[in-house]
């Protein structure tokens, strides 16, 4: 490992660090612009300048590797004159609009400057301006501010993988943009904005909303997908105002995909902040007593196999289990959290999770893709699968329809007889998986969310132990849920018991009038219609499919407005917090259950968040592995059977729209407008 | 049957070559005329010659209207006539020069193998072949050579660390992409002699172990690009290059390749990025294009001349190359002349010659017969000398040593008419618009140079504004990424250090 | 005459595509890079397209390009606004180009900019109202000798001034094409008055230079 001086200090670092890096080890702050960790290197900004002794002017230390013996001064006058130059010239063009920046308060150039900026420019001349550039509906654009540091062009072609952004002209004349004018079509783009180190792109929703230091900052968890995306609530009085990435390596790195981010106008929209009764064909409001009496007197009274239970997508660990020991303690086996119809078994775990973890992406070599566009259905898994591509040696095959995939995928054909032939031997990309040193196989949410889901899932199985995808060192057998709940409602067993009716079951039996009391918990994403005659109640927060069909509205809360439990699709426990109390009357989900009940006659041994989590604990003993993986052993699962000759399908039409809350977010309907895939990307004639 | 020499140099097509000779095979239809290279004698051009028992007799230059006159004074025989010079070889502006690089420039056909072959081609890729790749380097190594692009970086060490990077591929990128005002070496020996550049960049290949060369032509030069397709072809079909070099079991082949109006891909990373098709932004060094260049391959980028010269230099040997020169710049150095000078054109000669004797003895002062003002030595990034600093060598260091640079070895020539400040601005003005962008300092230094000049020769606060053009400068010396940015100051704070009258003049008129 | 950023928009073609004889061009071009690397082949398709479209490249054209080399259309923007040479909206049939790199300026390259601009009665990167002009500014031409220069499409015209600009603006008009080369009364490229110079060289130390 080389050595090397800094400030004096000898400091020992990996061979392949730049200065930067060895700076940053050694706990010396370098200013920088241009340079990002997870991007590639462009030395342009010019503001990391260090001086380096024999070296004839200073060096960009971000884009330097250290050798042994340099020796290095980061705050020498040499150095600090270069970063003053430096400084001094980005500040002649910057607008220094800081107070309608929406920047301020948290942008580089503004912080650097105050250690590198002089008071007053020397230069009177007019400050170089551009025209206003339209990125789409998320992203906004203020040019004119720009310092070239082109973060957001590296961060679109090379982790977005989808370049839109570039630089055109040259020199002065130079502009960061789409060059003919267009939408930013990635659904990643969001994270550009806390890329750019000024503010050249802000969001656009969030636009003049607050100021950074006015924001009340809550650590807790994506929900919109399955990827447990670690994410910052900022808010101000009782409105999250904006939603940003928080940094783990091992799930999202520092990424936050688009619909996670700019979801958050949904959180004021079409909210169910009291409780609604429906009389005469119609909802009306009232009162929490009237509507839990109501609730427990239909509950109480149907016989047990005549009542259900649906969780949706969103729901916290918690609730749902609070749920399933009130139907329970009705003696109701009628439970299903997989509102999607997916045929998973809850007894085996690893048959649907994600068994190498998300950073497992980054040892395989050959991945193949079952039913599954990750791009839509995980967009920050999807970015590790394209930065495993870009560092070479990996080869993608896909089973499914076409779509536009960010890395190269081969595409193996559309539906289950492609993996029937692989598991029989009768297919030449089974030897690409079996030469592989990590084949992984990631599976959809949507190949088991069909009535052929066990057949699947056996012959999945089957593949990936003939190709060696499972050993004691390596588990690249991988389910890509979507649904946030979906394993956490799997490992509390939110599924069916002994003789007890799943979601077609439970469907068929309310219309067949078999099933005379339906409770939803957040669930929406199924066709209500099929619930025929039977009297619903919804538990959630959003006005939505649910709700709209539902007999009796009790509201709960969003994923902001509680302190609940997520399990990834890797298997991980998050915990996500509260950052706003619920709108209204609305309460914390395990409260309203605890309250229903208390109203059935038979009250949860639990009254407070910590007692539930206890008994939680007694029961499930993974969920004391807050923030990890829980190892998780590898049985047969699936059921041989027939499969059928239809096509995969993928669970997701629109991106931006898959939930009550998205479906009622502004920003999201803007973008699904604007931002639908062009049909003919969809033709089948690319790749 | 007599032998008559009209130059195929762009110099001398674009005064009227083409139709000299189409004259001259009408008026002697007995005679050969071959399409030879220019001597660099470019206010001569046409230079016309003629093969005598007594050598070859030049005349120059020759309009079509003359040749009806020369051919009835005996052009023939070499007889005497207004335009006669004489024996080409004792004229003195190419009898003072040494000739190595440039030694078959203007003598041969171009475009005729044997030609090359009969007057020493070959000789070095031969002599590389026979020594082996280590030696070979060696060889250049020992004979000094440096970068003649401008950078002056030893030829020989460079190709040594390609050689012994680790690739897939490697390759020869020889960078023909001649943009500095003032210069065109790279243009005549591409011209005038293609084989030479082939044959440089053959042994290159050979010597490293790289199997496929571009050569990046700038678009401006036609001919030139005319030229070395037609020599590759050439080459190609004798066995030059291909699968099997010189049936010695090598494999080499060149392209051409055509830039598109950027100064800065002159840049050697920046020429790269060119190559593969983006953006001429400078690269970041590290990685060293001998490690990572083309295509992420290990890579040997040099200037035509550099190529040029290695075949003269393993033909006859390292010692006789490194006897010529002085101190670390050994061997010869085609200089450029151009702007207000009498004689302009390519002077080839060791290092060591004074700027005086290039500028006043070799170019005959300037054209307008005004007194020199001042010199610009290097291109438009390089230092502007007053007559005072004519005592300077032409050699690497003592221009650095003086805060100036050789570059490629082109001399701009002003008279006392000059305006300084402008000339300051002008650096400025060419580095703001050939700037690629890409780094804070150039990108912004440059416009705000021009402007902040402006200030000074509208007179406004004169003192501060030389301070802030002094800083300004200091910021894009230590800032910037690439030469761009890093040498426009040097003609800016020459002029103004060497000429700082021109910088208060415009003061003491307004004020 | 790059560096188009999206501002003036120009009428663009709806769709371009390269004549049969210019995709065998194309093929040939991308053939003499390594396999995977055709995006090398980006500037001389740009030229072949530029070429074959009245000496101009539309935006259909950078986008067929892009399809042609597998890149996204915006890595081919990105170069086609950084080299000069490419025209992105269209220009006249006779096309200006006056060179005010050192030596042509110290010679005089304003004057000759100032008749095309008062002759033509439009400014740099400006084509006249009838279509026939367009006047850019470019770096050295290579033509130090005859400075200044003024590049009439692939003719240079030489040792202008600012009434012999405006005559052959004029001859240009008129539809004749005036020789190329010098426009005074120089033998090519020697010395005005006359090639004097060997008789006057001072090269055995009898001279006073420095």
């Amino acid at each position: 490992m080389p050595k090397l001086t800094i400030n004096g200090t000898e400091v020992e670092v990996p061979p392949g660090y730049t200065i930067l890096q060895a700076c940053n080890q050694a706990g010396i702050e370098v200013p920088h612009f241009c340079f990002h960790q997870r991007l590639a290197i462009a030395g342009n900004c010019r503001m990391c300048l260090v001086e380096q002794e024999k070296a004839p002017k200073p060096v960009a230390s971000c884009a330097m590797p250290v050798a042994d013996g340099m020796v290095v001064h980061t705050n020498s006058p040499l150095a600090q004159k270069a970063r003053k130059g430096v400084m001094e010239f980005l500040l002649i063009n910057h607008p220094l609009d800081c107070p309608i920046c929406d920047q301020g308060g948290e942008c580089d150039l503004q912080d650097e400057a105050m250690a590198y900026g002089k008071d007053r420019g020397r230069y009177q001349e007019a400050k170089r301006a551009v025209r206003a550039k339209d990125f789409g509906p998320l992203v906004k654009a203020t040019m004119t501010r720009c310092i070239h540091c082109t973060r957001c062009i590296r961060f679109a072609a090379d982790v977005a993988g989808v370049p839109d952004l570039g630089g055109t002209g040259r020199g002065e004349n130079m502009e960061v943009g789409t060059y003919v004018e267009k939408a930013l079509t990635s659904e990643l783009s969001g994270n550009m904005i806390d890329l750019c180190p000024v503010g050249a792109l802000t969001s656009k929703p969030y636009a003049f909303e607050a100021r950074a230091w006015e924001l009340r900052k809550t650590e807790s968890i994506d929900v919109v997908d399955a990827v447990g995306t670690n994410i910052r609530l900022d808010a101000r009085g009782q409105a999250v105002l904006r939603i940003l990435p928080r940094v783990n390596e091992d799930v999202n790195e520092e990424w936050l995909s688009d619909k996670g981010r700019f979801v958050v106008d949904g959180l004021l929209k079409r909210r169910l902040d009291r409780p609604y009764i429906r009389r005469n064909g119609k909802l009306v409001e009232a009162s929490w007593p009237e509507a839990l009496t109501i609730a427990a007197e239909r509950l109480g009274k149907a016989s047990a196999d005549r009542i259900a239970a649906i969780a949706g997508d969103l729901c916290d660990v918690e609730s749902m289990l609070a749920l399933k020991e009130v139907m329970t303690s009705l003696g109701s086996t009628n439970l299903d959290c997989r509102q999607d119809g997916a045929k998973t078994p809850a007894a085996v775990r690893s048959s649907y999770i994600f068994n190498s973890a998300i950073a497992g992406i980054d040892k395989a070599d050959v991945v193949l893709l079952i039913g599954t566009n990750p791009r839509q259905e995980a967009p920050v898994i999807n970015a590790r699968l394209r930065k495993r591509y870009l560092k070479g040696g990996f080869k993608a095959g896909q089973i499914g329809p076409f779509f536009d995939s960010t890395f190269p995928v081969t595409a193996l054909g559309e539906g289950p007889a492609v993996l029937q032939a692989l598991v029989e031997g009768n297919h030449a990309w089974l030897d690409v998986l079996k030469s592989a040193q990590n084949p992984m196989i990631i599976m959809g949410s949507g190949a088991v969310a069909r009535a052929d889901g066990l057949a699947i899932l056996d012959l999945a199985c089957r593949l990936a132990d003939a190709v060696g995808a499972v050993r004691e060192d390596w588990n690249g057998f991988n389910v890509l849920q979507r649904a946030a709940s979906r394993v956490g409602g799997l490992d509390i067993g939110f599924v069916p018991g002994p003789g007890g009716r799943d979601l077609d079951g439970i469907l068929d039996g309310a219309s067949k009038g078999e099933v005379e009391v339906v409770y939803l918990l957040g669930a929406d994403e199924f066709d209500v219609s099929r619930l025929g005659n039977a009297f619903v109640i919804y538990q959630g927060h959003h006005g939505d499919a649910g709700a709209g069909r539902a007999d009796i509205v009790l509201p709960g809360a969003a994923y902001t407005e509680k302190n609940g439990t997520y399990v990834n699709t890797e298997g991980r426990v998050q915990l996500g917090r509260l950052a706003v109390y619920p709108p209204g009357e609305a309460k914390e989900d395990w409260r309203v259950l605890r309250a229903l009940s208390e109203h059935l006659g038979r009250a949860l041994p639990y009254d407070s968040l910590p007692q539930l989590r206890q008994h939680m604990l007694s029961l499930f003993p993974l969920f004391a592995q807050v923030d990890d993986v829980v190892a998780t052993a590898w049985q047969d699962f699936g059921v041989q059977g027939p499969v059928s000759g239809a096509d995969f399908a993928y669970p997701i039409d629109t991106y931006y729209m898959t939930d009550p809350i998205s479906r009622a977010s502004p920003t999201m309907a803007e973008c699904a407008v604007s931002l639908a895939p062009n049909p003919l990307s969809k033709t089948g004639t690319h790749g | 049957m007599t032998r008559i020499f009209v130059p195929r140099d762009a110099a001398a097509i674009a005064v009227g070559a083409d139709a000299v000779a189409a004259a001259l095979a009408e008026a002697l239809p007995g005679a050969t005329i071959i399409r030879n290279g220019s001597r660099g004698l470019a206010w001569l051009e046409p230079m016309v010659e003629v093969e005598t028992d007594r050598g070859r007799i030049a005349y120059g230059p020759v309009s079509v209207a003359d040749v009806a006159g020369l051919v009835a004074a005996g052009l023939l025989c070499g007889q005497a006539h207004p335009l006669c010079h004489g024996l080409t070889e004792e004229i003195p502006f190419l009898k003072r020069q040494t000739r190595l690089t440039f030694a078959r420039c203007g003598i041969t056909d171009p475009l005729s193998l044997a030609d090359y072959c009969a007057h020493g081609g070959y000789r070095g890729l031969e002599r590389a072949i026979g020594l082996g790749p280590d030696d070979t380097i060696e060889e250049l190594v020992k004979s000094g050579l440096r970068g003649r692009g401008g950078a002056g970086f030893p030829t020989g060490v460079k190709w040594r660390t390609v050689q012994q990077a680790v690739g897939p591929r490697k390759y020869v990128v020889c960078n023909a992409d001649e943009g500095d005002s003032g210069t065109f070496a790279d243009r005549m020996i591409m011209e005038g002699d293609p084989f030479v550049v082939i044959e440089g960049m053959t042994i290159a290949g050979v010597a490293t172990g790289a199997t496929k060369g571009y050569l990046y032509i700038r678009s401006e030069y036609p001919h030139a690009i005319a030229t070395m397709n037609a020599a590759i072809t050439l080459a190609r079909g004798a066995g030059y290059l291909g699968a099997d070099v010189a049936g010695r079991g090598a494999a080499f082949d060149i392209e051409v390749r055509v830039g598109a109006g950027a100064y800065v891909c002159g840049e050697e990373t920046a020429l790269l990025e060119s190559i593969e098709g983006r953006r001429g932004m400078v690269r970041a060094k590290p990685p060293l294009p001998a490690h990572k260049g083309l295509f992420g391959c290990p890579t040997v980028i040099n200037n035509v001349i550099s190529l040029a010269s290695v075949p003269a230099i393993l033909g006859k040997g390292a010692e006789f190359y490194r006897n010529f020169g002085l101190g670390r710049s050994r061997g010869t150095m085609p200089v450029q002349l151009a702007g207000n000078i009498r004689q302009g054109g390519l002077f080839e000669a060791a290092f060591g010659m004074t700027l005086g004797a290039l500028v006043e003895e070799i170019g005959g002062g300037t054209a307008t017969g005004r007194p020199v003002r001042a010199v610009q030595v290097g291109g438009p990034l390089g230092a502007y000398f007053p007559p005072a600093l004519f005592d300077t060598p032409f050699d690497y260091e003592a221009f650095a040593a003086r805060d100036g640079l050789i570059g490629h070895g082109g001399i701009v020539v002003f008279d006392d008419t000059v305006d300084m400040a402008n000339q300051a601005r002008f650096a400025m003005e060419f580095c703001a618009i050939e700037s690629c962008g890409k780094c804070t300092p150039c990108r912004i230094g440059s416009t705000r140079g021009v402007e902040v000049i402006d200030r000074i020769r509208r007179g406004e606060g004169r003192e501060k504004n030389l301070a802030l053009i002094d800083e300004l400068c200091t910021t894009m010396k230590l800032g910037s990424l690439c030469a761009l940015g890093g040498f426009t100051p040097y003609p800016v704070l020459s002029a103004i250090r060497h000429f700082r009258e021109d910088f208060g003049v415009a003061e003491q008129e307004t004020t | 005459m790059s560096g188009d950023n999206g501002g003036n928009p120009v009428e663009q073609p709806a769709s371009f595509e390269f004549t049969p004889e210019n995709i065998a061009r194309a093929r040939a071009l991308i053939a003499k890079y390594p396999e995977g690397r055709q995006a090398s082949a980006v500037l001389p398709l740009l030229y072949l397209a530029q070429e074959q479209h009245e000496n101009w490249v539309p935006r259909a054209a950078m986008d067929y390009i892009g399809a042609m080399l597998d890149m996204a259309p915006i890595r081919v923007y990105e170069v086609a606004t950084f080299y000069t040479m490419f025209n992105l909206r269209p220009v006249g049939p006779y096309f200006l180009q006056v060179c005010t790199t050192t030596p042509c300026w110290l010679r005089g390259s304003d004057a000759v900019l100032d008749a095309c601009r008062s002759k033509l009665g439009i400014d740099i990167d400006e084509r006249t109202a009838d279509g026939r002009f367009t006047i850019v500014e470019v770096e050295c031409l290579g033509a130090c000798v005859n400075a200044p220069v003024l590049r009439v499409n692939d003719d240079n015209y030489e040792d202008l001034d600012g009434p012999r600009t405006l005559a052959l603006l004029d001859a240009l008009a008129r539809g004749e094409k005036p020789p190329r080369g010098p426009t005074i009364e120089r033998q090519n490229a020697a010395p005005v008055g006359g090639p004097t110079t060997l008789t006057t060289l001072r090269f055995d130390g009898g001279g006073d230079a420095a």
